[in-house]
């Protein structure tokens, strides 16, 4: 019997092909483009703290098997996002389908944003994400993602606050990246989800100016799976906790190839703004591929290249 | 879904209309909506390309596309026969009362791709069109209008003849206003058909990403009773009503 569920800590998935968060909405939008019952979850997109109103345009600058994006994770807030947003969502997902995550600019603003999904949703929900990717106000950018300490206090902090699955999605931009992974380790936390988005710059040469309002952005999409596939290398070697990789996952032989390296599982971005229904093609791939090897589970190829 | 391109032709040196049949999108299409289109199968040019849905008859549509960069060069490339990736239709169009009986629609260039659709629905309902197009010296992009005797025409010379122009024609009575074209003709438009009390839509334009919502990409700087807020020209446009657009103020 073929099993292509996926275990990450306390948390299991039907499968290990995410919707990355800031890329696949509130997965409701794609109900008419694709059959949402195959995404393995979906993280939604980020709830902060104070509504924010996003970057301003243009947000979206296209380079080569890419983009440059700055969204400014425009959201509408927690009270819109738990009163409007989550009903929506829970109509279109199953419980093992729906990840929430939340940024805060201190840990005080991340346990309640936690606490708040987990008292009014805990039962819904599969896990909880500590975006600590995003840029932060009050300590700059990337704090809980550079700081080993920062890091490690956070997840203490929230892990003993709710006891719903937690997963710390990090900025691997830093050149301590390996040092704070560590800390995130010794922390305990279900998955680490890998933000493998180097930043990048285009210009318009009509405009003679730079293409994107936010003048720098985070590129996505198959330019930097390179880049990112040695991030998740590295983090394999030196981390014990399951890694959620992210970074320009297009087909299903790139998530396989995530998953040699290291990855339990591989959320999917920018992919989805070319083919709405790209999850569903990856994870037939999968299934495909494990047929034709005759593969029982994918669990045995996790980090199978370093071996 | 796929769409076969059925006829190419070029209408100037850097525009050209491309008819697709297809009879599901063709029959779900309202005027303003628009439709991804993939360019290739390949990773680059990376996104799919927005474009206006310029005609529909019957089980076809066509789109008047302006060659600006590497995806619509890549289109020119095209023969009847291939077979094109797109998604659609996209988006909230123009939309009208039946009790309205004129209306002026104002093009700015290739902005026209997106009022044809629209003056045929009108023209079908028994509504008259005026159709003003600026500039002038971009006048051969009409010869694309399959059926320009049943419009009456006039032209902007320029960005700067536009208002007296567009006042010129509000004076013969118009009901509503709609317009398609660069911020700035769009911004004079908006104006104008305020400060003369006409309702007035527009459609905009945004460098786009997904089309269906999830990227929030292609912000529009929208007035609300709240204040500004930024919302997404794919989904809730990209047509919206010309008092609620912000061209200048930004978060």
């Amino acid at each position: 019997m073929k099993n292509i569920k996926t275990k990450l800590g306390q948390a299991e998935f039907r499968n290990p092909v995410l919707g990355a968060s800031g890329c696949t909405g509130y997965a409701y939008e794609l109900e008419s483009y694709t059959d949402l019952s195959r995404y393995g979850a979906v993280t939604l997109k980020t709830v902060t703290y104070t509504p924010r109103h996003g970057n301003h345009p243009e947000r979206i600058a296209e380079v080569p098997a890419g983009i440059i994006s700055s969204i400014g994770l425009q959201n509408p807030g927690p009270d819109v996002f738990f009163d409007d947003t989550m009903p929506k969502v829970i109509d279109a997902l199953d419980r093992d389908q729906i990840i929430v995550s939340v940024a805060g600019d201190t840990i005080e603003e991340y346990v309640e944003l936690c606490c708040r999904t987990s008292q009014r949703y805990g039962e819904k929900i599969a896990a909880l994400e500590i975006n600590a990717a995003c840029p932060n106000v009050r300590f700059g950018v990337g704090y809980f993602s550079r700081d080993p300490q920062a890091a490690f206090d956070l997840i203490e902090t929230v892990k003993s606050a709710v006891s719903l699955p937690v997963f710390f999605k990090f900025n691997t931009n830093f050149e301590n990246y390996l040092e704070v992974a560590s800390a995130i380790d010794e922390a305990g936390v279900d998955a680490l989800y890998t933000s493998n988005t180097p930043l990048g710059l285009k210009i318009n040469i009509r405009t003679r100016r730079p293409a994107i309002g936010n003048v720098v952005g985070p590129i996505c999409g198959p330019a930097i799976r390179p880049i990112g596939m040695l991030r998740v290398w590295n983090l394999y070697q030196k981390v014990k906790m399951p890694i959620i990789a992210s970074g320009g996952v297009y087909t299903w032989e790139d998530a396989l190839e995530y998953m040699l390296a290291g990855a339990a599982a591989v959320g999917v971005g920018s992919a989805q703004f070319v083919q709405p229904d790209v999850v569903k093609h990856i994870v037939d791939g999968l299934e495909r591929y494990m047929e034709r090897e005759s593969l029982d589970s994918l669990t045995s190829l996790v980090g199978a290249a370093h071996r | 879904m796929l769409a076969k391109l059925i006829e190419f032709r070029s209408v100037t040196e850097r525009d050209a209309l491309y008819v697709f049949d297809c009879p599901e999108l063709a029959r779900a299409a309202s005027p303003g909506q628009i439709v991804e289109l993939k360019i290739n199968d390949c990773l680059d040019p990376f996104l799919r390309r927005p474009l206006s849905i310029f005609d529909v008859e019957g089980d076809t549509f066509s789109l008047l596309v302006r060659t600006v960069g590497r995806g619509t060069e890549y289109m020119t490339r095209w023969k009847p026969g291939v077979e094109v990736d797109v998604l659609g239709p996209l988006g909230k169009g123009f939309s009208w009362s039946e009790k309205e009986e004129t209306f002026a629609l104002v093009g700015g260039g290739v902005g026209m791709a997106s009022l044809n659709f629209l003056a045929r629905r009108l023209l079908e309902q028994g509504k008259q069109v005026h159709l003003l197009f600026s500039p002038k010296r971009d006048s051969q992009l009409l010869n694309a209008l399959p059926q320009p005797e049943r419009m009456d025409i006039s032209f902007a010379e320029n960005r700067t003849a536009l208002p007296a122009a567009l006042n010129a024609l509000l004076a013969k009575g118009i009901d509503r206003v709609f317009c398609c074209g660069p911020d700035g003709l769009m911004e004079i438009v908006a104006k104008t058909s305020m400060a003369n009390n006409i309702p007035c839509q527009l459609s905009m334009e945004r460098h786009m990403a997904c089309g269906i919502g999830i990227c929030l990409g292609c912000a529009i700087a929208i007035r609300t009773e709240q204040g500004l807020t930024y919302k997404k020209a794919c989904k809730d446009g990209p047509v919206f009503e010309a008092e609620e657009v912000s061209f200048h103020e930004e978060h």
